[in-house]
């Protein structure tokens, strides 16, 4: 009897750790998906009281909603933009920065320092350093190349210079994943490549990019979610325009959802975005994981 | 998988202990207090919105607290909701919740978008209560124009504004023009605009003839273009809109000559950053004529180091300007307490010299025509006598676009406008599209 009880104990306890975290995924992430999932099924306006049930018609009228195909069309601009330039950054920055130095946790610190900053902060920032006339670039560009260059009113240039805060508020907090990936290259690899002649090309080729392989994996995933959750600097600096050239999926899904108040639409939205979201993920965890090396 | 196995490393038996205990006291903080005294006074939620720059926080805070001193039945508390947009989104979201706020300041032209919802409560009764037809005949009726629908007031003006037309004074008397006087038509302002854009030797500008955002993250400044240019452009009754006139494709023309033909205007479109980017420019002696809030009033008057002037926005076929700017709603489905207590805050607020307290310490313009005789508002006007120039136009002033769904058709004029400015479509094909997808969206109120 007693021997029975613990074991049901044992078998009960663990779902008792688990029931805090659940209450909080439950409401705050489970139910929101149930929720928009069932949403998107129904023409819902906050302007209108009962909602009509029309199945998959959201979805149908995304297919023909020019805005959509512009916002999707920036999406992968931006993530094509910024994913790769971002990590090739911060790879970069830790190859420099992994080596005993003096001024190595100085610059260490500075290219860390605008993670630091929260992106709504940096985002103002940046929003001078664009402006025409007298914000930094346009000032320093002047010299050079001739000045009045408008980049947040230029449908060309706006969406990368969002895409250079971007990179620059994110390279540093990528970086300090490379440098601990870095740290666990054993340094006997290097010594015996050395001893072999291998120039250093060959070493990162044979040595640092494969034994990388983990934290490039982590780091393309975690900076590809970020460019489907980009928001704030939209937000602050372009409003989306002009010409919708800066609109992104999250920021559209706000539009539609609490500017509109296109409820239905925005779920629909929402659960294009998480659909998305989880095929990054999908594909990251499974399809690439084979392809990575992992030490033991 | 590393990164998992970092994340099982939390599963130590302490933390969902900790968990648990932070749930219970998140339970315990949230759950609200179970009595409320019977005398205890009539709490009010009070959204409102700062839309331009200054300490506007502060004063506002100010003015309410001085409210519940007066007033020991009523408890206004206060909250800040950010930009228009925001709180509308706050309000609506509260209003979708079941728990609207019992009053708010909205941006003017949401009337349709709330009275579709059914969020808000006609104000008939409590004017006729206060003085009726006399009492809201002091404020300025260009005001309430888009106070009302269907026969019914739903909104009493409160932190209204208008653009209008700024020049540098010194600027103009440089370029040999008149500085006592803004130019008068689209004509005179193209000639004006010319003589005041300067060149440098490589061909940069170094100072730019005008300024105007017609269209950043809502088409307000480019109404004043289709007011002047005789373009009615929308249905009173909130259903239909008219973008692609013969007038209004002529007011969007002149935009773009300004831009490329004269080349007195910055190229290019006219985007969010560029709002705030006109009034620091104007400062900045970056330009000489800029179109911009009566709200930055006080912004330019405290940081511009030169001779400034106010004046008329330059007429087409007529004066002309929208209005702006917020106005007090009263929440429906409350209770009738509560309604009260609200329209007596909305009354104590409106009053002159309180609603004079708030226009000078903010630059928006005066509501009311006695706010004009309040003793505080005539010194402001010897220190500040452009402040009299917005009162004066608000006599031409027309609407401002005020129709159901007015967010979603707002942002598709913008397209539309910044999609000319590009030159990605024409005027005429930017227009078109833009009316296309408006009709498309207000059909549902045929």
């Amino acid at each position: 009897m007693a021997l029975r009880r613990g074991r049901r104990r044992r078998r009960v306890q663990p779902f008792l750790f688990l029931l805090p975290s659940l209450v909080f995924l439950a409401a705050f992430t489970y139910y929101p998906i149930l929720a928009s999932l069932e949403r998107s099924l129904y023409r819902a306006s906050a302007t209108v009281a009962h909602p009509t049930f029309i199945g998959l018609g959201n979805y149908a009228a995304l297919g023909t909603d020019p805005i959509f195909r512009q916002v999707l069309e920036n999406s992968g601009q931006f993530l094509i933009g910024t994913v790769p330039v971002t990590v090739g950054v911060a790879l970069a920055l830790a190859l420099l920065l992994n080596r005993a130095h003096v001024l190595t946790t100085p610059f260490r610190t500075a290219f860390f320092y605008p993670t630091l900053l929260p992106l709504v902060g940096a985002a103002a920032i940046w929003l001078f350093v664009y402006t025409p006339g007298y914000g930094l670039i346009d000032v320093y560009l002047r010299r050079i190349v001739g000045g009045g260059t408008n980049w947040l009113g230029s449908p060309t240039l706006a969406l990368p210079a969002v895409m250079i805060l971007t990179v620059w508020k994110n390279a540093g907090y990528y970086m300090l994943f490379y440098l601990a990936g870095l740290q666990t290259i054993s340094a006997e690899l290097y010594e015996a490549a050395r001893i072999e002649g291998a120039a250093w090309a060959q070493q990162f080729r044979a040595i640092t990019w494969p034994l990388l392989g983990p934290t490039t994996l982590f780091v393309v995933v975690i900076a590809s979610i970020n460019a489907f959750q980009a928001v704030d600097q939209i937000f602050l600096m372009t409003g989306g325009g002009p010409d919708n050239r800066t609109n992104l999926l999250l920021f559209y899904i706000y539009q539609v959802g609490f500017q509109f108040f296109d409820l239905g639409r925005a779920a629909t939205l929402t659960v294009f975005l998480l659909a998305v979201l989880m095929a990054i993920a999908a594909a990251s965890f499974g399809f690439l994981e084979r392809r990575v090396h992992y030490e033991v | 998988m590393r990164i998992c196995r970092r994340h099982g490393a939390l599963g130590r038996p302490v933390v969902p202990l900790l968990a648990s205990i932070g749930l219970v006291m998140l339970v315990a903080v949230t759950v609200p207090p179970g009595h409320v005294g019977a005398q205890a006074p009539v709490a009010l939620t009070y959204y409102y919105p700062v839309g331009v720059s200054g300490p506007l926080n502060k004063l506002m805070t100010d003015m309410v607290n001085d409210f519940n001193g007066a007033h020991p039945g009523i408890r206004v508390e206060p909250v800040f909701a950010g930009n228009y947009v925001q709180t509308m989104a706050k309000a609506m979201t509260a209003v979708l919740g079941g728990t609207p706020p019992d009053v708010a300041v909205l941006d003017t032209p949401e009337l349709f978008s709330l009275l579709d919802r059914d969020a808000i409560i006609p104000l008939d009764d409590f004017i006729a209560q206060s003085g009726g037809k006399a009492w809201l005949d002091d404020f300025y009726q260009a005001l309430l124009l888009n106070a009302q629908a269907g026969g019914h007031v739903y909104s009493i003006p409160w932190q209204r504004s208008t653009p209008i037309f700024y020049y540098n004074r010194d600027m103009f008397s440089k370029a040999g023009l008149d500085p006592s006087r803004a130019p008068k038509s689209w004509t005179e302002l193209v000639e004006y605009a010319q003589k005041l854009t300067i060149r440098d030797a490589g061909g940069t500008v170094t100072q730019w003839g005008v300024e105007a955002p017609v269209a950043d993250t809502s088409p307000w400044v480019f109404q004043g273009f289709l007011i002047e240019a005789g373009a009615p452009f929308f249905d009173p009754n909130g259903k239909w809109v008219k973008f692609n006139s013969p007038e209004a494709v002529h007011a969007l023309q002149f935009i773009l000559d300004l831009q490329n033909k004269y080349q007195v205007h910055p190229p290019g479109p006219t985007g969010a950053a560029f709002w705030s980017q006109v009034p620091q420019d104007f400062i900045q002696e970056k330009v000489a004529m800029i179109y911009s809030t009566t709200g930055n009033m006080t912004f330019i008057r405290t940081n511009a180091k030169f001779d400034w002037n106010a004046g008329f926005m330059p007429a087409d076929k007529q004066y002309g300007a929208p209005t702006g700017g917020g106005s007090f709603y009263v929440f429906n489905k409350t209770s009738a307490a509560r309604q009260a207590a609200a329209w007596t805050f909305i009354h104590w607020m409106t009053e002159p010299q309180q609603a004079a307290r708030w226009s000078i310490g903010t630059g928006y313009v005066p509501i009311r025509k006695t706010e004009l005789s309040a003793p505080a508002f005539k010194d402001y006007l010897k220190q500040v006598p452009q402040a009299l120039t917005a009162t004066l136009q608000l006599r031409v002033a027309g609407e401002q676009m005020t129709i159901h769904d007015v967010d979603e058709i707002g942002l598709l004029l913008v397209t539309a406008i910044q999609a000319a400015q590009t030159g990605r479509l024409t005027p005429q094909a930017a227009l078109d599209q833009a009316q296309r997808n408006a009709t498309a969206i207000l059909a549902k109120y045929q």
